[in-house]
Order: structure tokens, then sequence, then C-alpha cells
């Protein structure tokens, strides 16, 4: 089996037991490159123990930290063969990711993204909002994970129409220009999720203003931690949002940097799911053991993508749970998960400290 | 706010807090001569206070505190001190400015207790992040000083906190006699922007690092009941501390042949797990961080073996020492282990900036003659495991007392 065949199904289509075997079988012969391509690869593959030609499942693939690559430039193809540098916004810390793509890696990626997201709103392109500026995407140079997003995102719409200006207010006549035209068809509007609540709603509410939106399917990506900060759950994002504006379609996916393309969208049902390109084990962090059905752990991340660095299987910084297995309402086949948060930072002890944070 | 003359600069923008004591303290006293009776009795009051004090009870870094402020253990070490000193006379240099360290509570206590010892009134800028054991002491401390025998240790000491912002370490640094600078080689590089006067000294307490030495021989004899109590004397030296204080071991040597270091090895680190296993409060966060250092680890470094016991602890084997051990870091339980044919392997190896060697199985006093012998530029001290945390008068290569006072010679 191969990427290209994955390519021919439903994105959903794969029972668990079967994908795992699938995709198992695609992700180890990846590794296998990486082995041989990357010797940083190699050798945390050689300290943790396992030879990849005896490996049957990517359960027992080992993980690399997400945080590896904001140390290390890990990459297995050439210097010349680098299409894009790829950089997480980087919110956590002050350094920030670098993730190599050759021009293959890059495509499969976007094609990916589209497969999954376009399963969730519908097959057609159509007409799209964008809550960003256009600035993201027009300076190459800020290539950044959110630049990306919207750049394939955009792809999924017909010219689409960013809405925020370059200081980032809300342009409301592009807006209700926007509306007027394609307001009383299926459209779609996509932004980050605290960029939709800051510049969208909390815009609107300001300026009193009430906007008929009912054909409109918000997609979102990003982390929750600032709504969080502010006590916005999912639950109460989709109520706010739909007082101001009569958006009442929803899906918001989990992705990162170091994963890119195989994201985990969230279905009509809130649940967030694993697609044939990917999936998720959630792991104890007392001993890495698998979590089960309901048990709370650290993420790991397993997908098929990444090809030109060995990012197929990471540790992520995140806690969460699988919520189930093949059996969603939705239809939709696989793990389905729920992300809960970041690792809390825990208080250091110990007598050197740092001058700038805390003296 | 400008006080006696001198130097002193004028004090603009800081709003400084009060913890302890008053502004008085800055206006520089009349000097104590060297373990005075009246600071010994003021500690050992404090002492009772605290462990008779339902809240301080609770922390058991004050009780230890507590216990070493008691006047038996002072008296003792007031009576070695004076001995040594032989018919020189000893008296506080005036003004002591301390910046304790943000991140181990009690740690202010005892700096300023060193600089009452030596004699001094003492300004000790705490952190602004504020702990419950630094509350606790202060509320006892301004209790005590209500009595009237006691009013002089409130008017010759101080425990403040202020914005970084402000320019009160200016100030301070100016009219100050001593400076005594915790919280390593960041806040040092920070705090010296502020200049002292020209006969003012300064003790920098800057960021070390630490081992330890077991003797495999002695590992594999030990007791069932023997070993259980080394490893859990190695946990309180590094766990408790998540490995990040200065004296906290990171690397352990194992002196012995190949076979002997083999089985001490796993039986001494099974031990520690099982203690880790009982009492260590493990992470998802701590575990990420320790993980992820262990990869980086594994990509950086040659002929390494790895063992992992759960995700409580890990050992890195080395084959070989690197010259610069102090790159040897771990943290949250993650160390390193090699074993050594001979103590100059390692104490050659032991730069400047290494701190505390701390033995099991082998004379304190062969490690001292070897690092005298070899002139090595590291290790100012060597302790059994278990005693790497007991800060004392002599730390970090310094007789505190000695560095904080002024000897009176006469001919």
């Amino acid at each position: 089996m191969s990427i290209e065949q994955l390519h021919k199904m439903n994105p959903y289509c794969l029972a668990q037991q079967e994908k795992e075997s699938i995709l198992s079988e695609i992700v180890i012969e990846i590794c296998k490159k990486h082995y041989h391509q990357c010797q940083d690869y190699k050798k945390i593959v050689d300290f943790y123990g396992v030879d990849l030609t005896d490996a049957n499942s990517y359960y027992e693939l080992p993980f690399l930290p997400v945080r590896i690559f904001k140390k290390y430039n890990l990459k297995s193809i050439p210097k010349d063969k680098i299409f894009k540098t790829m950089t997480s916004s980087g919110t956590t810390g002050q350094q920030v990711s670098r993730i190599y793509l050759d021009k293959e890696n890059a495509l499969l990626q976007q094609k990916v993204l589209l497969r999954i997201l376009s399963d969730i709103t519908g097959k057609q392109r159509l007409p799209m909002l964008i809550v960003d500026s256009p600035d993201v995407v027009s300076d190459r140079k800020l290539f950044s994970a959110r630049g990306a997003a919207l750049m394939s995102i955009s792809m999924m719409g017909r010219n689409p129409v960013y809405v925020l200006n370059s200081d980032m207010s809300l342009n409301v006549e592009k807006l209700q220009e926007f509306l007027e035209k394609y307001g009383e068809q299926p459209n779609i509007m996509f932004g980050m999720t605290f960029m939709v609540w800051q510049h969208f709603y909390q815009e609107l509410k300001k300026k009193n203003l009430c906007l008929d939106m009912k054909n409109t399917f918000l997609l979102q990506s990003g982390g929750w931690k600032k709504l969080q900060q502010e006590s916005v759950s999912r639950e109460r994002f989709k109520e706010e949002i739909t007082k101001v504006s009569g958006i009442s379609k929803f899906s918001d996916h989990y992705s990162m940097a170091e994963q890119n393309g195989s994201v985990y969208a969230e279905c009509e049902c809130g649940h967030y799911h694993a697609s044939i390109y990917s999936d998720i084990i959630v792991r104890n962090f007392k001993d890495f053991s698998v979590c089960d059905i309901g048990e709370e752990g650290i993420i790991q991340v397993v997908s098929c993508l990444p090809n030109s660095y060995p990012g197929n299987s990471l540790l992520t910084e995140d806690i969460g749970v699988i919520e189930g297995i093949d059996d969603c309402p939705c239809g939709r086949k696989g793990k389905y998960i729920k992300v809960i948060g970041r690792l809390k930072n825990a208080e250091l002890r110990g007598c050197s400290d740092t001058y700038a944070a805390k003296y | 706010m400008q006080k006696s003359g001198g130097a002193v600069i004028p004090m603009k923008n800081s709003e400084i807090t009060y913890l302890f004591g008053k502004e008085e303290a800055s206006t520089i006293p009349p000097s104590r001569i060297t373990y005075e009776d009246q600071c010994i009795e003021f500690l050992d009051c404090l002492s009772k206070a605290i462990r008779s004090d339902v809240e301080a009870k609770r922390y058991p870094e004050l009780l230890t505190f507590a216990f070493w402020i008691r006047r038996a253990g002072i008296s003792k070490l007031g009576e070695a001190y004076a001995k040594r000193q032989g018919g020189i006379k000893r008296i506080g240099k005036g003004l002591v400015f301390h910046i304790a360290p943000s991140n181990v509570p009690v740690n202010f206590a005892y700096t300023l207790v060193f600089g009452m010892l030596a004699g001094n009134a003492n300004v000790v800028k705490i952190s602004s992040k504020r702990f419950r054991q630094v509350d606790i002491l202060c509320r006892l401390m301004s209790h005590l000083t209500e009595q009237e025998e006691f009013q002089w240790v409130e008017r010759q000491n101080a425990v403040v906190m202020y914005d970084r912002s402000g320019d009160a370490t200016d100030y301070f640094s100016g009219i100050c006699d001593a400076r005594v600078i915790w919280g390593g080689d960041a806040t040092i590089a920070q705090v010296r922007k502020s200049p002292l006067q020209p006969r003012s000294t300064e003790v920098t307490f800057a960021d070390r690092y630490s081992f330890a030495i077991l003797s495999a021989e002695a590992v594999n004899r030990a007791s069932e009941e023997e070993i259980k109590q080394l490893a859990r004397r190695f946990y309180n030296d590094t766990y408790l501390m998540d490995q990040n204080a200065c004296s906290s071991p990171h690397l352990v040597c194992w002196m012995g042949k190949e076979d002997g270091c083999e089985t001490a090895g796993r039986r001494f680190w099974q031990e520690v797990f099982a203690v880790c296993a009982e009492s260590y409060e493990l992470a998802d966060v701590k575990v990420s961080e320790k993980y992820a250092l262990l990869c980086k680890i594994a990509d950086e470094f040659e002929d390494i073996k790895v063992t992992r016991y759960k995700n409580a602890l890990y050992v890195v084997r080395l084959e070989l020492l690197p010259n610069e051990i102090t790159e040897l870091r771990g943290k949250f339980g993650l160390f390193f282990e090699c074993r050594l044919d001979s103590l100059e392997e390692i104490i050659e190896r032991a730069g400047k900036k290494v701190q505390t060697c701390a033995v099991y199985g082998i004379e304190t006093s062969e490690i001292a003659d070897c690092v005298c012998s070899m002139h090595a530029k590291g290790i100012d001290r060597i302790v059994p495991i278990g005693g790497t945390l007991d800060i004392g008068v002599f730390w970090d290569g310094y007789d505190v007392i000695s560095e904080l006072s002024r000897c009176i010679i006469f001919e």
C-alpha cells in the first residue's frame, strides 16, 4: 500500500484495525528512509533500541519530542532540494521550529489538508472569507504555519476575501459586500480561532452589528490557549458567534507545524477525527504506556506525510484523550479525540534562576 | 531615602516593601563582634518559635533551618571559629546587602543569619515571587522583636522586596560594605552593574556543578538496609530539588573494576528507582522536558548506553568522560554515569565551576588531598551522599563569616 492509494479512498473510510496495518506499513517504510538519510534521526532510533526492519506497527516507533525541531535542523533531503522552510508560530517559547520541505512534501501536505477539510465542508469550491490580513501570505519571508494554513485553505475557496486590514481591524464594508454577493448561498469563513474571537466577534459586538451569515461554515484552526485563559469554552465560542453572526456550522481542527496537512478535523458531532493519513496515540506520562479510551495522557501524533524530515512520530506537549474508536455517530471511522490543553509549566526548583524572568 | 554620607545615590522610582525591619537598617548602625552572644540568643529563640509554630512546622525546610540555628549548634561553630582566628579579633564590616535567590524560599534566612553572625546590619532583597515560608519567618521574627531585648534586631536588619525597574539595587549597593549575590551568573552580571564603594567587598554564588563518586565495592558490600538508606540520601540530594541546586550531583562516577561497577550500578539505580516510585512527584511536563533532554543527549553524545527506569529515572552511561564534565547535566532524574580507574581521572577534569563532590565508600580526606596535590581548579566541598544540600557557614569555597567581617590585629 502507498500514499497514492490512500488518496483514492475516503479519508475516514478505514476502521481502526485495518487502518493501523495499512498506515504502519507506509509509515515504517518512510522512517527507514529517514534512518538512512538523517544522521540525527538514526542516532535517536539507535539509542531507543528499535530495529526498524523488525517493526510491525507504528506503535513501536520511537517518538521524537516536538521541541527537537527547535534545537536541530532535522531533514532527510539535501540542501538544494529545500523548497520551503516552515516555522511554527512559536506561541510556547522564544525559539521557533524549523521544518524543511521539498516540493513534493509541500504539495502532499496541501493535498491531504484539502481532502480532509472538504470531507467536512463539502466537495465543491465555495466563496470564502478569511479572517486575517492579506499581508500574512504576501510576505514570503514570514512563512509561518499560520501563513501556510491560510495558503492551503484559501485554495478550498473561490477568490478568497481577506476581511482584516493590515492593522488587524475589521473591514466591515468588505464583509458586507461579500455577504450581499454570496450570503444567500453556502460559503466558508476561515480564521485562526483566537483571531476570529478577537477581530471578528469582539469587533462586531463592539460595533453592535448583527450579521446574517446563516449559510456560512466557520472553519478554524490554532490553539485554544488564549481563549481558555479568558474562560471561553468551545461551546460558549459557538454560542457567542451564532449570536452575532447567525453562523451555525463550525469545524475546528487540531494541527501542528511539525505535521502539517494531516490535521484532526472536528465533525458535526464535535469530535476531532484522525484520518487514514495519521493517528493519535495517548500515552501515560509515568511510563509512556498506551492509555485506554477515556484516559488522559500526552498526545503522540503519527503521520505518513513527513517525507523530507523525520517527523512521522512525534511526542507533542499537549494533553488529550481518545474519546472513541470507529463509533462516532457521524459515520467517520477511526479514532476521535479531545485535546485538553498544553502541559502545564511546572514551578522550577533550584538555586540558579534566570534574571530576566524572575528577579 | 538618602542616608549617611559616602557615595550615596539618591533613590528614584523604587517602591520598597519591608517584610521585616524598617528603613533604619540601612543607616549603618555600629558593627558587632562575630558570633556575639545576643545574636546567638536571638537565633535560639527564633529556633524555638519556629519549632512551636503550627504553620511553620508544616515545612520541613523551616524545621531544618530551625535546627541549624539552635544555640548548641551555633555556639559550637562560634567556638571553632574563634579557635581558628587565634588572637585575631573580628568585627562585622557594617552593612551587608544580600540578593537572595528567587526559587529557594528559605535561602534568604540563611544568608541573613550569615550576615548577622558575622556582626553586620543586613538588608536582604528577596524575589517578588511570594513564598509562604518567607511570610512565616518574617512573622515569627517580627513577633520576637517586640520583646525589648531583641528590638535591636529589627533596627539593624530588613527583608525587602522591590520592583527591578527602580534603582533600589543601585542605592543599597552604593551604601553597603559588602554585597552577597545568590541566584547564579545572570543575576550576578545584572547586579554588578550597580557599583560598590571602593572598600566594599562582594561574595557571589555563581552557577556551579556537582557530581558524586561511589565505590563499587562499598555498594556491593552494603547491607540491604544500607543500600536503601544510600538511595534515599541520593534521592534527597537530587530529586528533592529536581537536580536544579548547584550542589545536586549530575554525574555518578564508579570507582572499581568493570564487573564490580556493573553490579553496583544495577543495585544502586534499582534502589533509587524504588525511592522515586514511592516519593517523587513526577509531573507530565517534567517527563516531557526530561525525555526531550534524553533525545538531545542521544543525538549529541557518542558511545552512550541509556537505561530507562520507566520515566522516573534515566541513566546515561558514558564510556569515556569528556574533558568538560560540567556539560553533563540532567534534570528531573536524569543522570550520567561513568567508571573510573583512578580518582585522578575525575579530579583533573574538575574545572572551576565544580563545587560539590558527594561520596560513598571513599574517605572525603582522600579526595581533598587529591584536589590539593593535583592543584585542581574546582571542588570546594566534599561531603557524604545525603549532605549536598546542607548549607553552612562554609559555602561555595568561601568562609562566609570571614568574608563578611574585618579582622583587627594588635601587636
